[in-house]
């Protein structure tokens, strides 16, 4: 499914260039449930970022199931974030304003799809992590846990192939982290693939694989 | 995503950060206020040239006017003599006669009956009365249009509207300021007045400060009410003019040495200006007060543009992390920039009509206390205002959006990453 030939990511800051990633070579099969490892500096987040098309590669390519993605123009990038990848992040990223619902419906307001759509789809991935009867709630009346059940039916509700998690569980303690991993066991079992960046290695024992990063590269 | 979801999300986010978008709307509005009431200004300075350019161009700019001085006065035969010298002119060669001009100032007499009126104009010799001096009344004209000569000038619409009400329009020295108020009704026995315009302190009626109408008592400008010709039946006092202009083969100068023999002869004092080098010197000052002012406006149009690109830039990066979310929710960067655009273009047009109400407001007020001008609005003005702020809204809104299109959505996800 994903692929990513020679993919280099530097960084260049007042005249001096980071390499964070240094020709990084890995694939990724359909359905994979992987956890990338590494200290911190070592590219786990540049890696996330490239693979997330949330950045774009220095050199190198990246391939979508047969789509060159690092070759797509900057709209068609755009659109391809859109319709293949979701994101689940440490401190949630959910939208204080908005309910539960409400958080849960914007890849799919972003989607363009109907308003009865919506509401079914929501509520389907609201009860696929558990949390259902919270869909009114704001987030800052909730659980730092139901929080992120509520990040993963974000994901779940916007239905994209690929689902990447930046330390799910690090805002968590090691009972509610337990409890989201086995949400995020339940996505991956459902088909979808879920690439998870980790320094815990209990979290990554959960996956199926474990890849690990030092100083930009896969070792 | 569509459109309309993009519409609402926009909206949405107005209400949710209702403090930042409020201090985003006050700075900008605050630059809006002083643009508009600046552009008010000068248009209004350009219609008074616009105004008494069209005068005299009318009079092929020759015109010239003998203002009754106040020295004359004292000798009460004056009134036997002024229609006798005003034919004799008539006949002059090389000399024709344009009309004479009769202010009537505002029945003092009815008016005075307030005591605090009294206090400032005292009482006033009925010496120029047209009931006593019937044949001045042939040259009565509109006095009106001569005041926007001398740059002060009304709204004719007002004025029109006041004369069908009933009313007579008046305008007021400025010494009443604190006494009667811009469309005050000023009630007596026998009449209603309204004022619809004050007299500034330092008008000039053509070099006249004043008029005595006797040793003991002169009248200064700014303590008196002027009403129009349609009027003056009821009125008992005037301050008269005679307008001339030499003809075309004959220069101003060997013109006025003629009427001056004349005005002797009749062992009348005159002071004659000519009212082409009035003009001319108003042209200059205006001229030079245009081109000031049209500095001041473009700097503050750049001000405004700048403060309303960098407000709308400040509020994005306020809300950067709900950005990235959006992005990191599948939102590509052009429809979060359509969201940004919509955004900008709710507050930049809040600002830009809350500054063009209060601008004007302003100027209303402010120009009674400055010039004694009335306000000036016409479509003109509100064309030339409205394309101002179509180019603000547009660059207060594009600006933000390339802001975004330039950046990657991990930069607006820094916090989550």
């Amino acid at each position: 499914m994903i692929k990513l030939v020679d993919v280099s990511k530097d960084y260049f800051t007042g005249g001096v260039t980071t390499s964070a990633l240094k020709k990084i070579n890995l694939t990724v099969e359909k359905g994979e449930y992987m956890a990338v490892m590494g200290p911190s500096g070592s590219g786990k987040s540049t890696l996330l970022n490239i693979l997330g098309c949330m950045d774009s590669l220095t050199g190198g390519q990246y391939f979508f199931d047969e789509t060159e993605v690092s070759a797509l123009s900057v709209n068609r990038f755009n659109k391809f974030r859109k319709e293949n990848i979701s994101f689940v992040f440490q401190n949630f990223a959910l939208m204080n304003h908005y309910t539960v619902f409400e958080n849960a419906e914007l890849p799919l307001i972003a989607k363009g799809v109907g308003k009865k759509q919506r509401k079914e789809k929501v509520l389907a991935a609201l009860e696929t992590v558990g949390i259902a009867d919270l869909e009114k709630k704001l987030p800052m009346n909730i659980s730092g846990g139901q929080q992120q059940r509520c990040a993963i039916a974000r994901a779940i509700a916007a239905d994209t192939e690929l689902v990447l998690a930046d330390e799910p569980t690090g805002a968590l303690d090691r009972a509610t982290g337990m409890g989201i991993m086995d949400v995020f066991d339940e996505v991956n079992k459902s088909g979808k693939t879920v690439i998870i960046v980790t320094h815990d290695i209990e979290v990554a024992k959960r996956t199926n694989r474990i890849i690990n990063i030092v100083d930009g590269q896969i070792v | 995503m569509k459109n309309r979801d993009i519409a609402v999300f926009s909206i949405d986010s107005l209400f949710t950060r209702k403090w930042t978008s409020a201090a985003v709307i006050a700075i900008s509005t605050i630059t809006m206020v002083i643009l508009y009431y600046m552009l008010l200004m000068f248009f209004s300075e350009t219609f008074s040239y616009d105004r008494a350019n069209k005068l005299i161009k009318a009079d092929k700019g020759r015109l010239a006017n003998i203002t009754v001085g106040s020295t004359m006065l004292y000798d009460e035969t004056y009134y036997d003599r002024i229609p006798e010298f005003i034919d004799e002119l008539d006949s002059l060669e090389g000399i024709e006669l344009s009309g004479a001009h009769f202010t009537t100032f505002a029945v003092i007499n009815e008016l005075s009956q307030n005591e605090e009126y009294k206090k400032i104009n005292g009482n006033v010799s009925d010496k120029l009365n047209l009931k006593k001096n019937p044949e001045l009344s042939k040259f009565l004209v509109t006095d009106f249009d001569l005041l926007s000569i001398l740059g002060i000038s009304y709204d004719q619409k007002l004025y029109e509207e006041v004369l069908k009400s009933g009313r007579v329009p008046v305008l007021v020295g400025s010494a009443y300021k604190d006494i009667v108020k811009l469309h005050e009704t000023l009630t007596t026995p026998k009449t209603d007045f309204e004022v619809i315009g004050f007299l500034d302190n330092s008008d000039r009626w053509f070099g006249a400060e004043s008029i005595s109408f006797d040793s003991e008592n002169v009248m200064e400008l700014d303590c008196v009410f002027m009403v129009p010709r349609e009027y003056y039946p009821k009125s008992n006092d005037f301050l008269h003019s005679i307008f001339w202009y030499a003809d075309e083969k004959t220069e101003f100068e060997a013109a006025e040495e003629r009427v001056d023999k004349l005005a002797m002869k009749h062992n009348i004092v005159l002071n004659s200006v000519c009212v082409k080098n009035i003009f001319d010197e108003v042209y200059i000052s205006m001229k030079e007060t245009l081109t000031a002012m049209a500095g001041a406006i473009i700097s503050v149009i750049i001000v405004t543009l700048f403060s309303c690109i960098s407000s709308n830039i400040v509020s994005i990066l306020f809300r950067k992390s709900e950005l990235g979310i959006y992005q990191a929710c599948g939102v590509t960067e052009n429809e979060l920039g359509k969201m940004i655009l919509f955004e900008s273009i709710i507050k930049t047009t809040a600002s830009l009509l809350l500054g063009f109400y209060i601008g004007i407001k302003l100027f209303e007020e402010s120009q009674y206390i400055i010039k004694g001008h009335m306000a000036l609005i016409n479509l003109k003005i509100f064309a030339v205002m409205a394309s101002l702020g179509i180019v603000i809204i547009l660059a207060s809104a594009l600006f933000p959006m390339r802001y975004i299109k330039k950046r990657k959505p991990k930069d607006f996800l820094e916090e989550y990453l």
